[in-house]
């Protein structure tokens, strides 16, 4: 049982990430390969925040999310001028950093060896310790972020993103600042990963830099391709199956030193065969208005 | 003061000048139009009005202000916006998104009521769908609101461009070649929507390669030959005019 509401907490967990990458990729277009990256700024910030300086989880978790909307804010000024695949390169470049920087900064982050021990997160002396209580706050959080983007998907914000995608000079002919809904969108986005980051930290307990490296930021960034890019419910909808699907390899009866390979091939078989069958996602972009 | 003008405007793209010195000046609630042969730079200098593209010298003046280079969405702001030779609808977005987009200074589009000011964005959008669907049906496109725009008829999608550019409620329009390559029915649509957009006041500057609409449209024409002035008057004139004849008969 604790196993099904795990694997449920992760689905939770990644539909956060996707809805919050669905932003940038699926509206605005801009295609980030640095989501893990800003993951771990919330999940670092978290950590060292509970576990160094005494602060209650929701507080170091809207700390990280604040740090993330900064550096997302500093970035987004050199990055976002760069358009299209140079924009990927850019983010891979982020994603590049903050790796480095973990790794490398052991005062702060205890480098490789990661930090343990990170306190389960806790509101007016209710702890989230259990699986239940812990799935019940992975779903308000992902409702939460699921439910912001949904408000800037159908809003004229989110007509405008479109625009941008579809055509920036032509947002701009209308009159858009083009730069300031980037960055603005960017912003949220960022945000909204590290609050994933910091329940990542709050539900595992530990964190290192390996958790947060560029698979992770391509595998968030395939559950949005695979859930619908610009369909909010379709990152919800992608998280959950790819994250349920291989764990019905679990009850087949193989060793896991094969289940894990065969997960990643399995990922990579249902990427291809999305962008050959099925290139729009499970849940295709709604006409907006 | 002119309430429109440029002033030696230049623009070199690395080695190449491809406008030279231009000036001219533009009166209020008339057409001017801009003509020359291919390469001539008409489009480089819509671009630089614009703000699309910095020039490398000269001022641009409208109403007595400054807009050299000054940023596309402040020009716009200012109640001066254009079209696209290739159009740049948002193709697969419908009509009226289109026409919506152009709306200017929506509620919405801030980030904070995006979020959470929803009975705001309600009576908003209600108000925009209005104004965007009397706009299309002032150019005889409200059959098509509901399409999206990569699905119109070539015709209709210049009209659309026009449609979002009005959208604006830009004082004066840049349309850059908004009858080239249409039918003549098409043609006297676009037409008779440039001269019910001067009948209401506004200010149209147009490039376009149709000899006849220009000649037909305009109150003034000026034109340009590799990236400089050489010749401007009424479209009578002009025509008549022994260097532009040259430059078009390539004698």
């Amino acid at each position: 049982m604790d196993y099904v509401l795990f694997v449920l907490i992760l689905a939770s967990l990644y539909a956060i990430l996707a809805v919050s990458l669905n932003l940038l990729v699926g509206l605005t277009g801009l295609v980030s390969i640095a989501h893990a990256g800003f993951m771990a700024i919330g999940a670092y910030a978290t950590a060292l925040l509970t576990m160094k300086a005494g602060a209650n989880f929701f507080v170091a978790a809207a700390v990280g999310m604040g740090i993330a909307a900064c550096v997302a804010a500093v970035l987004a000024v050199p990055t976002l001028k760069v358009t299209g695949d140079h924009y990927i390169i850019a983010s891979f470049g982020f994603q590049v950093i903050i790796i480095s920087v973990l790794l490398n900064w052991p005062a702060l982050t205890n480098g490789p060896f990661g930090i343990s021990g990170i306190p389960r997160p806790s509101l007016l002396g209710f702890t989230f310790a259990g699986y239940r209580s812990l799935l019940a706050l992975a779903v308000v959080l992902a409702g939460l972020a699921g439910w912001v983007a949904w408000r800037i998907a159908v809003s004229p914000f989110g007509a405008v993103l479109r625009a941008i995608r579809e055509d920036e000079a032509a947002a701009r002919s209308l009159g858009k600042d083009v730069t300031r809904f980037k960055v603005q969108v960017f912003v949220v986005g960022c945000a909204l990963a590290a609050l994933g980051g910091a329940f990542y930290a709050g539900v595992t307990s530990f964190i290192d830099p390996p958790s947060f490296d560029i698979h992770e930021s391509i595998f968030i960034l395939a559950l949005v391709i695979i859930g619908g890019k610009g369909n909010i419910l379709g990152s919800i909808l992608g998280a959950f199956v790819l994250i349920l699907l291989p764990e019905t390899l679990k009850f087949l009866a193989v060793p896991s030193s094969i289940a894990d390979p065969l997960r990643r091939i399995l990922y990579g078989v249902l990427l291809m065969v999305f962008m050959r069958f099925l290139p729009a996602g499970l849940l295709r972009e709604r006409p907006a208005r | 003061m002119a309430y429109f003008e440029i002033e030696g405007l230049t623009k070199d793209f690395g080695g190449l000048r491809a406008v030279d010195g231009f000036s001219c000046t533009v009166e209020r609630g008339k057409v001017t139009s801009l003509i020359g042969p291919n390469g001539a730079g008409k489009t480089t200098v819509f671009n630089l009005i614009s703000g699309f593209v910095r020039p490398t010298a000269g001022r641009v003046r409208y109403r007595d202000r400054d807009i050299t280079g000054m940023e596309p969405d402040r020009i716009v702001a200012l109640g001066l916006a254009r079209t696209f030779q290739d159009l740049r609808l948002f193709h697969r977005m419908t009509a009226l998104e289109n026409v919506m987009l152009g709306l200017q200074k929506q509620p919405g589009e801030r980030l904070a009521h995006a979020v959470f000011a929803r009975a705001v964005l309600r009576a908003e959008r209600a108000g925009a769908r209005a104004r965007a669907g009397a706009i299309l049906e002032e150019l005889g496109l409200e059959a098509q609101a509901g399409e999206l725009a990569q699905n119109l008829a070539y015709g209709e999608q210049k009209l659309l461009a026009i449609a979002r550019a009005m959208a604006t409620e830009a004082d004066l329009l840049l349309l850059d070649e908004p009858a080239a390559g249409l039918g003549r029915e098409a043609m006297e649509t676009v037409l008779g929507v440039i001269r019910g957009l001067v009948r209401r006041g506004r200010t149209v500057i147009l490039v376009d390669h149709h000899m006849e609409a220009v000649m037909d449209v305009s109150d003034r024409v000026v034109v340009l030959d590799a990236g400089r002035k050489i010749a401007e008057g009424e479209p009578d004139a002009v025509q008549r005019d022994e260097e532009v004849v040259r430059v078009y008969l390539g004698l």
